[in-house]
Formats: C-alpha cells, structure tokens, sequence
C-alpha cells in the first residue's frame, strides 16, 4: 500500500500584519491508507496548523505536500477537499441552520449527486455513526456534543474521500461520547480503510491510535510507530 | 441560493426586519425621486406655458405746479406736472445679465385714418357725443364770461349740428381775466362740456326755479394751439399756447390766421370717428391686454415670430371690427397712418365702449391739418375679442385696436408726433424667462438707474415655482433619507448575513466548495432579499406618489394664454402635474440591488480572502 501523503520538510509561517510566527519547521511523514495516526502535543506546538495542511485549507510556506504522488500546489485544492479529504473539528463547525440530514448532504450537494440519492446516503452515514433517526430533523444546537461530532463525521464521510482528517474530535465531549468516537474513527481506518490522521493530546486517543506522532514547536518527531 | 435562503427563512425575525426595512428605505427613496422628477417634469411641460413680462415706468424728476384759475372759486388750483430730464428709451434697459426673451420696447400707437370702414364710435350712431364743438355764438345779454352766462349757438362750424340754435352756459373758466361779451356781436370758440359745473348767478337762478333742478355743465373755450410736437417731444413754438381762445367774428376774420386755423381744427375734430388706433409691438404677450388674457385671439392665429422679425404686413383685428366691416380672416385691411401718440396706450384714448379722449390739435403750428403719413395694406391673421369686465382696466386694448409688427410701420419713429411721454406700464414692457426676476432686478441694481421703475407679472409662475421647489426640497430630503438608510441597512445587515457567517464560509471552503461557488451562495439569498424589498419599496414608493398626484390634480395655480380663447376668461386653469413615470421606481431598485450586490460582494471578498484554516482557527479561539 503506498503512500498517500508525504511531507517533505514542510514549514508554515503566521503572518499578520505585524508579526511572522513560525507554525511548523521541516516536517517530514507520511501517511496510508487503513491506518489511525495520532499527533498529539501541547496547544500551540502546531498540530492543527499541520492537519490543517494536510487537508488542504492552506499550503505550506515551505517544503513539499505530496498528495497521491502531487504536489498540493499543483493541484486542485477545492477538488481534494471536496472528493479526497475531510475535517472534523473539536468545535464541530456544522452549519447552524441546516438540519443534521442536511448537514450530511451537503458535501454530496457540491458532487450535483441527486437529491434522492443524496438523502438516501446520508441518512446510511447516520446511521453507520449510530445516530438515531429521530435527530436527522433537529438543528445541530439541539442535540448534544458527542451527536454532533458524529454528524461531523457522517458528513466526512459523506464526502466519499479516503483521508479523514480530525482536530481534537474528542475535545468537547465526555469519556462515554470520547469512546464511541474513537471506536469510530479506528472502525472507519481498519474496516473502510480510510487513512485516519488524528491531532489530539487526549492519551486514549493516542492509545488507539496505529502510529503516534509528536509535535513540539513545530517540530514532528515518531513517538510509536 | 436553496441553501442560502433555506438558512436565511430559519431566521425570520432577522430576515423579515432586513426586508421590511429596505422596503421602507427603497419606499422613501422612490417617493422622492418620483416627487423631485414630477416636480421637475411639471415645471418644464409649463414652462413654456407661463410667460414673466416685466413693464417700466419711469419715475418723474420732479413735479412742477401750474396754477390754472378756477373762475367758480374765484382762485387758483395747484396743478402738479410731472417734470422729467429726459425721457428714458428701451436701449438704456440693455445691460449685462439681461436676458431679455422679447423687448425691451416703448410703444407708440399710431392713430388710422379709415373713413371707409365703420368704426365702434361710428357704429354707435349719433348718440355718442362730440368731443368739441366749433361754434359761433352770440352772449343772451351783454356779459362777463367769468360765471356761467347764456349763450345761443348761432353756427355750428365743427361738431353735433343739432346744437345749432341752443341756448347753453358758457364760461372763460380758467382765464382770470376775461373780456366782455356783448350781445349783438357774434363770437367763435372751440369748446366743450368739461368737468365745470354751471356756477355763479346762474347756478342761482335755477336753485330759485320751482321747475328746473337739473345742474349741467357749462361750456369752456379750449386752446387753439397746435398739438403737434418735434420728434424728440419738445413742443414748437406757437402763438396760440396759452393766448386768446374767443374771437369775434368780424368781416373777413376767417382770413385770419385765427379764423384759418379754427376751420381747420373744425375740419380734424370732425375726422376722430373715422379714426382707428394702431399699435406696433415685437410680440402680442407684450401688450398687457393679451398678456393678462383680457384679450384673446378667438379665431385665426397670433403673428409669428418671423412676421414679427420680418415686419410682415400682417396684423390682428378685434372681433367687433371685423363684424361691423363684414370681414373675415385672411381680408386686409387698409391702414392710413395719421398720427403718432408716444404717451399712451389706445386704450386711454378710444375707450372700448366707443367714446373717444380725443386730441384737440392736430394741426401743424402753422395750422394746417396733420396728414396721413404711411398707406398700407395688413392681412388679418387672428382675430381677438376682449372681455369687457376689464374695460375699466388702465391695460384694456383699444376699440378697433389693431395690433401689427412694429417693425412693419416704417415711419414707427414719430411722425406727426401729437403726444410723448415716458415709459409707462402700459407702454413699455419686456419679456424675460421664467424665474428670473430677482436676477434681473441684481443686475440692474448693479448697473441702472433708480430712476426706472419694474412690475414683474408671471402668471403665478413663481408660485408655482415656489411650491414645486418646496416639494423638490421635501422630496430630495426623502430621497436622500431613502440613500442613506439603504446603505446603512446593506452594511449593517451584509454583517449579519456574511461578515458574521465567516465560519459558515470557511465550513464551505473545507468542504471543498470553490469561492465563486461560495460568493455565490452567500450573496444570492442577500441579494434577493434587497431585490424583493427593492421591489416592493419602489412599486409601493410609485403608488404612493401617484395617489398624492391625483389628490393634487385640478389644483389651480394660475395660467393664461391668450390663444388658448373663451374658457381662459377667468384667467386661471388647473396646471396638471406631469404623468407619473415609473423610472424613478426602476433606478431606484437597479441601485438598490446594485449597492446591495456591491457591497455584499466587497464583504464576501473580504471573508474569501482569507485561508478556511484561519477563519476557522479563529472561530475556534473564540
């Protein structure tokens, strides 16, 4: 199984008006399919500014992002985030005034796949992340935390990419919702063979985890591998 | 969009104020724009309707006081004659800044000699009286003309032959120093029935008498002297001004030059009911009769500019001349130019009812009867008729008035010049346009003389104005509160919907949604809210000022025209606003939508430049 994204000696820089900070320096990994890799760290060693590359939201200022073989700056970064790669993030970020359904159907909306069809799959990732049907009509702020971070994941998955990519997913949530989460994300790597690339500090998350990574002050370095 | 407005629906009370505000914003806007360009149509479809002419009168220098004796009192009355350096002309009214639109001129009226055609004094028979009679007469008994005294007219030489034979009174009423007058000789005068009643011993007989009550006017001998001036309007010597104006008649006394010149004024006052005035203008509104719509031309067509320019041998004719010569438009009529009076207007003279103020004159110093000086022919292209409740009006027209060209009287400059004055308000006009008055008057303030005195008459074009203008400052307020609202409305609820739904954006953008595509999404829902309430703020904005315009309609203002015949008589019609248009309600939504989209797109920009990962780091940090 190859590789389906490689950092070569990445780096990223802040820059505002006033400052630069340097995010991340000369990272270098790679990841694959079927597999859950965990990056933990302490908040602002620059895990989520690397996921965050790693989806695409941005390219880095310095090395090379490879995708499937490319470089991210040669290719369709809409397209990627669109078809290849999905984010869930600790504060879930699921729109508001959409309902849970359509929060799922949204990626597939961009695709043009049909209404039906599209109603129909969402309603299946729902369903594979245990969500009850009875929440598909409610308002995201209706339903708790560890709910909504399932909803995030559906419409993840819902994307029909293979990279999924998470930002402290467990961050919000309770040691019950925490387990089912993980469960998730690791039932997704081995049985759906997404490549699963957790930023967490949370240790059962790095526990289950198949790789770890260690981020310090922009630096990655193997922690179990 | 779905998207976009199915987010938008699950906020109604954000999405309904948003829209019920730019209805009321696009409303005032629209309500302003229709308002201030009804105003301003209105204004312009009237604007050729309405005409400012502005008259002159000169103020005197000074009075001068005459005494004249009154031979009822006994004593002198104080007469004030106004006395004037020199007589301003039209060409001291050119200035700069003086947009004149016709004018300035100071009209003469040109007195026509026409005793083939029946005049209005001639069409009223005998009954009308004579002005003066030139008469022998003989005293009843030996006397002293300084009271009433009798005397029987013994030859009619000029004048009501039917007075031949009467007895009537008889006074030298403003000579304080009469002569005798004896029975057995036989005077000549001429004179007339003036303002004196019969006075002295006289008066007394008649209060005695049981019978007779009536107290008449006694009969005063008038000057013999010529009443013909020089062209520039100083009078020529004469021997007969202020000399003897009684004579015996002695063998041979019409050899004299007293008796020649008494035959031949005879010979002129017998002339005046032949007589039909003439005014020459450069354009009809000028004359305040047709101006003020006392006068209006009920048939044919008022004379063109280029006739007035070219002088055109063309004229209009009042309706009663034309009946009582049985003519009809397009006939001429045959002018014979006799005198010139640069003093008044013809209707001081000859009185629309028929009587005549008539000169006493019109000979020469040496005596000789004034001629016609100028034969032509003028075609009638209009006909006017005149509303005799303004007859007493010191602007009323003339009986029989032609009106023609001035440039077509070549003589136009004073022949046989019998009267000259200053400029008057019924003689010297011009026209200036609309609303300008108070720019005129800074200018002549700057440059002319105080001596110069304007009434401005514009047909209630100011009012109108002023009104008009209240309503363009009024509709300009609303339009700029319907401006400035809307644009506050755009930035503050462009926040609400885009600014403040940057996570949304950078949700979208994680998703992999591309930015036109994000743009699009966002500002759809944004933009067909500011479209529908752009809408229905203009259609709601349109109905409204088309219910205050009908509300409006039939409001009178004030309008005249003197082509626009009988139903003007009352000097006033409604001034209808101009028909409602609905541009104003169009613009006013194309720029409604196009600030909504321009500024919904600056804000979108702003969150779309951003990197998703930023935005929603942010957000996270928050």
């Amino acid at each position: 199984m190859g590789n389906m994204i490689e950092a070569e000696k990445i780096g990223y820089v802040y820059q505002s008006k006033y400052q630069k900070t340097k995010a991340l320096t000369e990272v270098s990994c790679s990841f694959e399919q079927g597999r859950v890799y965990a990056i933990t760290g302490k908040s602002g060693s620059g895990k989520s500014t690397f996921l965050s590359l790693l989806a695409g939201l941005d390219v880095p200022t310095e090395g090379n992002l490879y995708i499937d073989g490319k470089e991210i700056r040669e290719i369709d970064r809409d397209a990627y985030r669109m078809n290849q790669a999905s984010v869930i993030y600790q504060a879930f970020h699921l729109f508001p005034l959409l309902t849970v359904l359509e929060n799922v159907m949204f990626p597939m909306e961009l695709q043009h796949v049909a209404k039906k069809e599209r109603k129909e799959r969402a309603q299946a990732y729902l369903s594979k992340v245990g969500l009850p049907d009875a929440l598909y009509g409610k308002m995201p702020n209706m339903i708790s935390g560890g709910e909504q971070q399932r909803v995030a994941i559906a419409r993840a998955m819902a994307s029909g990419g293979q990279i999924l990519l998470a930002d402290e997913p467990t961050g919000n949530l309770d040691s019950q919702n925490e387990a089912v989460i993980v469960e998730l994300l690791c039932k997704m790597a081995h049985e759906e063979n997404y490549a699963v690339i957790v930023v967490t500090h949370n240790d059962k998350v790095a526990e289950a985890a198949d790789v770890v990574y260690g981020m310090s002050d922009g630096r990655l370095e193997v922690v179990r591998g | 969009m779905r998207n976009s407005l199915k987010q938008m629906m699950r906020t109604p009370v954000r999405t309904i104020l948003f829209l019920g505000l730019m209805i009321f914003a696009a409303l005032l806007m629209t309500l302003g724009a229709c308002i201030w360009l009804k105003g301003t149509r209105t204004m312009a479809q009237y604007e050729d309707r309405f005409m400012t002419v502005g008259t002159v009168r000169q103020i005197p220098d000074s009075f001068e006081q005459e005494l004249v004796w009154n031979a009822e009192t006994k004593d002198y009355e104080v007469k004030k004659n106004a006395q004037y350096s020199h007589y301003y002309t039209p060409e001291d009214l050119l200035f700069d800044g003086a947009a004149y639109i016709a004018g300035p001129e100071q009209r003469a009226f040109y007195i026509s000699y026409q005793p083939e055609y029946v005049t209005m004094s001639k069409s009223m028979g005998d009954g009308i009286g004579w002005a003066t009679l030139f008469a022998e007469f003989s005293p009843v008994e030996d006397c002293m003309p300084d009271e009433s005294v009798k005397i029987e007219i013994t030859k009619v030489i000029g004048g009501d032959p039917r007075l031949e034979g009467v007895v009537d009174y008889f006074c030298d009423h403003h000579n304080p120093t009469p002569e005798m007058l004896y029975k057995d000789k036989t005077y000549v005068a001429m004179m007339g029935h003036q303002a004196s009643y019969i006075h002295g011993r006289a008066y007394e007989e008649k209060m005695q008498s049981k019978d007779e009550v009536y107290i008449g006017l006694e009969m005063v001998p008038f000057s013999l002297e010529s009443d013909l001036l020089l062209p520039d309007g100083s009078r020529p010597e004469d021997v007969f001004r202020s000399g003897q104006k009684i004579f015996e008649v002695t063998d041979g006394f019409y050899e004299t030059e007293a008796g020649r010149r008494i035959l031949n004024l005879a010979q002129t006052a017998l002339l005046w009911r032949d007589c039909q005035p003439v005014t020459g203008t450069n354009q009809t509104s000028l004359l305040m009769p047709f101006y003020n719509g006392m006068a209006y031309i009920c048939e044919g067509r008022d004379i063109s500019e280029e006739e007035y320019e070219k002088g055109s041998k063309v004229c209009l004719a009042p309706k009663a001349f034309m009946e009582n010569n049985g003519l009809s438009l397009g006939d001429s009529v045959k002018v014979r130019l006799r005198y010139t009076d640069r003093k008044m207007n013809a209707g001081r003279k000859f009185w629309l009812e028929g009587s005549i103020n008539f000169y006493t004159g019109l000979v020469d110093t040496d005596g000789n009867p004034l001629e016609v000086f100028e034969t032509s022919e003028y075609t009638v292209v209009g006909i006017y008729d005149v509303a005799f409740s303004d007859a007493e009006s010191k602007f009323a027209p003339g009986a029989d008035e032609l009106v023609v060209p001035m440039e077509s009287i070549e003589a136009r400059d004073g022949v046989n010049l019998i009267n000259c004055g200053p400029m008057t308000d019924t003689t010297a006009s011009f026209r200036i346009p609309n609303g300008s008055i108070d720019e005129f008057l800074r200018g002549w303030a700057a440059c002319g003389t105080d001596k110069l005195e304007f009434t401005f008459y514009d047909m209630g074009y100011s009012r109108l104005k002023e009104g008009i203008d209240n309503m363009k400052v009024v509709s300009l307020v609303l339009l700029a509160a319907g401006v400035i609202l809307t644009v506050l409305l755009l930035f503050f609820f462009s926040h609400l919907f885009i600014t403040k739904q940057a996570q949304r954006t950078a949700v979208e953008r994680s998703l992999g949604m591309r930015k036109a595509a994000c743009r699009w999404s966002m500002l759809s829902g944004f933009a067909l809210l500011v479209l529908l309430g752009s809408v229905l703020g203009a259609v709601s904005g349109f109905r409204i000022s088309a219910k205050v315009s009908a509300a409006n309609a039939g409001e009178t203002y004030y309008e005249t025209a003197y082509t626009a015949g009988a139903t003007n008589l009352d000097h006033e019609i409604a001034v209808e606003e101009a028909a409602d248009s609905a541009m104003p309600a169009v613009c006013c939504t194309l720029f409604i939508v196009a600030a909504g989209v321009t500024i919904g797109w600056g804000k979108m920009n702003r969150s779309l430049r951003r990197e998703p990962m930023q935005l929603l780091a942010e957000r996270a940090e928050q």
